[in-house]
């Protein structure tokens, strides 16, 4: 089957106080349809950028990138993007944040209302429908930003660090209802992290990235039983044999 | 208090009474919070008032607050001061809602159009170093001592600071949000409405509330200039007959008629950003 986002020799330039500033380097990524891909890297290596180019939100780029075949060359309104703030907007209250993508498509009044509704029950957000953004925890934010994301039924998800800002249970709290989400839909999830645990615990792949300019270093499959246990993954067999692995290769990039 | 049956309920009662205990000792403090602020006015009235009683001179210079208050209700009584109320308020009222306007469109253009905004930029920041005050003349040669040369004042005078806080309410605008919904496939219309009017509304409010006390200003000075009605006319005609207590039922009532404007966006501001933890009202500009 042919990958569902192809990547091939991705470099993409910009242009930062009248210097040209090299971000990503010859980046050859196939991802394929349902799976969950982690890329891993040092800060600064790009890993934002690569999503935000995939997004088509980034233009141009030079090289080959396609999205089911196509060059992607202006926005790409078939993928949902988790950003690592939730960057929930403030003004609209939860489930009109949730359901605000179906309102700039044009569904209408009852049924945004009702698809909005089932995912807030599903991530255990009822009764916080009518609250607004600074009323709810983190956490809440967070799994708002994933619904108003998946409410649109996008082909792909790419999540930039979208755990990031949260405390360590939280994150593993809503690393677990990740996964039970893919598993569930089986959308393709391209995730970046700097978090190798986490990269591990949730991906088929872990994309190793080097620093600036960013390129793909190694890939790693993880051979890990699914569905998983993020809370135990430690105790997994395998996973302290891969996460060494991987953290070998890694740690030349940021010179610990 | 019958059902006493089970300690817990007993407990659940004390929390609930613990509870009421806290919300009425909230409900005390902010009363006590606008005694509070009630207070330094006071106590410059009263002092105002008994220092007028002792030196005569005083009164002279500046009035007292028992002798303003019956000239606004002799004024108001004998309907004197409509007319002048009336020119004002109309001159103001065209001024700001056209000045307001004018900045929030600009605003947008210039915060948007990014070659736009900069080449303009520096020519506004130009004109706005201009006193506007001082261009109040050339406005009365311009449209005559009627209402025009009032509502170009104040206009003028609303616009900048009404387009400086939109312009930089664009420019703040979190792109992570544009991104998003255009991701989600907003049109470029979608976007304004989904994403830069409501962030920029704070701004744009901050313009408007900061613009209420210009469009005063702008309305009196152009009276004082030439006019034959209206309160900034009404002061400067008090002033020429060296009638002190006049000068000031003028003041106190554009005072009045700013803080009672600045209420009514105030309510609008809280209706509007309701969505944010505290509205907190910041002037810029002045």
């Amino acid at each position: 089957m042919d990958p569902i986002i192809d990547l091939a020799n991705v470099t993409k330039t910009y242009r930062s106080k009248g210097k040209s500033v090299l971000a990503l380097k010859d980046v050859t990524l196939p991802v394929k349809k349902g799976s969950f891909t982690t890329i891993i890297g040092p800060s600064g290596c790009g890993k934002s950028t690569l999503l935000k180019i995939i997004a088509g939100i980034s233009l141009p780029y030079q090289g080959r990138l396609n999205y089911k075949g196509r060059e992607i060359t202006s926005i790409n309104s078939d993928i949902g993007f988790v950003t690592q703030d939730s960057n929930l907007f403030p003004w609209l209250t939860l489930i009109e944040n949730v359901e605000l993508a179906l309102k700039i498509r044009g569904v209408s009044k009852e049924q945004r209302a009702q698809a909005a509704q089932k995912l807030i029950d599903t991530m255990q957000l009822t009764g916080f429908e009518t609250h607004y953004p600074f009323e709810l925890s983190g956490g809440m934010q967070k799994r708002g930003s994933i619904i108003r994301t998946l409410i649109y039924d996008p082909d792909i998800i790419l999540m930039d660090e979208p755990f990031g800002p949260l405390d360590a249970q939280t994150r593993l709290v809503l690393q677990d209802e990740l996964l039970r989400i893919w598993d569930t839909n089986k959308k393709t999830i391209l995730f970046v992290t700097h978090d190798l645990t986490e990269a591990i615990a949730l991906s088929d792949k872990v994309v190793l990235f080097t620093g600036r300019p960013g390129t793909v270093k190694r890939i790693f499959d993880v051979p890990l039983a699914r569905p998983r246990n993020v809370f135990e993954i430690h105790n997994e067999k395998g996973f302290t044999d891969l996460y060494h692995e991987i953290w070998s290769q890694f740690k030349t990039e940021i010179k610990v | 208090m019958e059902d006493r049956t089970a300690p817990t309920s007993a407990s659940t009662e004390l929390a609930d009474k613990n509870h009421a205990g806290l919300a009425q000792k909230n409900f005390t403090l902010s009363n006590f919070r606008s005694l509070l602020v009630l207070l330094p006015g006071i106590c410059t009235l009263v002092f105002w008032e008994i220092a007028a009683w002792h030196w005569p001179g005083i009164a002279r210079l500046v009035s007292q607050p028992i002798e303003i208050a019956r000239g606004i209700v002799d004024v108001v009584t004998t309907g004197v001061i409509w007319q002048h109320f009336d020119a004002t308020l109309k001159e103001m009222a065209a001024g700001y809602v056209i000045g307001a306007i004018t900045g929030i469109a600009l605003g947008f253009l210039c915060g948007r159009i990014k070659l736009l905004g900069d080449i303009l930029n520096p020519y506004i920041t130009l004109f706005n170093g201009i006193p506007k005050v001082a261009l109040a003349p050339v406005f009365v040669i311009w449209f005559g001592i009627g209402l025009m040369s009032k509502i170009a004042i104040i206009l003028t005078m609303v616009f900048f600071v009404v387009f400086i806080n939109t312009f930089a309410g664009l420019r703040s605008v979190n792109e992570d949000y544009v991104a998003i919904v255009r991701i989600m496939g907003a049109s470029g219309w979608q976007v304004v409405r989904e994403v830069f009017l409501p962030a920029t509304l704070p701004f744009i409010m901050v313009g408007l509330r900061a613009g209420i006390p210009f469009s005063v200003i702008g309305a009196v000075v152009g009276e004082f200039i030439a006019s034959t009605k209206g309160l900034g006319f009404f002061i400067n005609y008090n002033q020429g007959t060296y009638d002190t207590n006049g000068i000031f039922v003028g003041v106190t009532i554009l005072a009045l008629l700013v803080v009672a404007l600045d209420g009514l966006l105030s309510l609008l501001e809280k209706r509007l950003l309701k969505w944010r933890p505290e509205v907190e009202a910041k002037n810029v500009g002045a």
